[in-house]
């Protein structure tokens, strides 16, 4: 079997570009995993791509506003006799601590994992909460 | 946001097509199949589209990052994008037989490959 020779040489380029991303002054180097974070006033959601992971290797931890993602992502396994032709997807363990805008109720953290992407929904702590000042006129 | 750039907002992502990226895959070969292992994270059946045209194998994933109701994107290291590549098979290979199933964003595709002809002798005549 034989893959597509132009899909590999782009695939190449795509990886020379990011080596070329990764110099100081550069966008800073991209972790494992990828995330997005959404915001509404009361919590924020964090989505990360991270397929073929599956929810018992996954571990969610947080810490006043500091979130860390630690798992593993399981090796395709080989049998003797069986030949690789291509191994890209990444494998082995990850670690990502991400630094969260405030601190979070960690009771009512909530995580699902679909298709695999990762949604954590992160309440915001009721007393960091923005409050109202009135001021006194005196 | 501390320690984390802000890329750019929802409303301006609206704008931008859409790009599509090789999904990166493994390709294991034991006796009797080929199989074919991609990362298609948010591609579910209904999104996944698997063609074979002669020996040219296409698959194409349309993501759909969800996005969560009522949120503002306020940080982003993942665009929407959609999958898609090709693969030329060899001519050991039954495209007919191709079975292809999703889980947790990984697509597998089982790929049986035909038993190889049996080599015969040909037996020349002196006329």
């Amino acid at each position: 079997m034989m893959w597509d020779f132009w899909s590999e040489m782009d695939k190449l380029h795509d990886r020379v570009n990011r080596v070329f991303h990764n110099l100081p002054g550069m966008p800073a180097r991209r972790e494992y995993p990828a995330v997005n974070i959404w915001r509404s006033e009361d919590r924020l959601v964090l989505t990360a791509e991270m397929p073929g992971v599956e929810a018992q290797d996954l571990d969610i931890s947080v810490e006043d506003n500091l979130l860390t993602l630690t798992g593993v992502r399981k090796t395709t396994e080989m049998k003797e006799g069986e030949t690789l032709h291509l191994r890209e997807r990444l494998q082995g363990e990850f670690k990502r601590h991400i630094e969260l805008p405030y601190r979070i109720d960690k009771d009512n953290v909530e995580a699902k994992l679909i298709n695999g992407i990762l949604q954590v929904n992160l309440p915001r702590s009721a007393e960091e909460k923005p409050r109202k000042i009135t001021v006194n006129v005196q | 946001m501390a320690n984390l750039e802000k890329i750019r907002s929802e409303r301006s992502t609206a704008h931008i097509s859409r790009s599509v990226i090789h999904p990166d895959t493994d390709i294991i070969e034991t006796d009797n199949v080929v199989l074919l292992l991609a990362d298609v994270p948010g591609i579910d059946e209904k999104s996944l589209e698997i063609t074979v045209d002669k020996n040219l194998l296409t698959i194409y994933g349309k993501n759909e990052l969800g996005k969560p109701e009522g949120m503002e994107l306020c940080y982003a290291e993942c665009e929407p994008r959609d999958f898609q590549r090709m693969f030329t098979l060899g001519y050991n290979v039954d495209t007919n037989k191709i079975e292809a199933v999703v889980k947790n964003g990984v697509l597998r595709l089982t790929i049986p490959k035909t038993t190889p002809a049996q080599t015969r002798k040909i037996t020349v005549r002196a006329e």
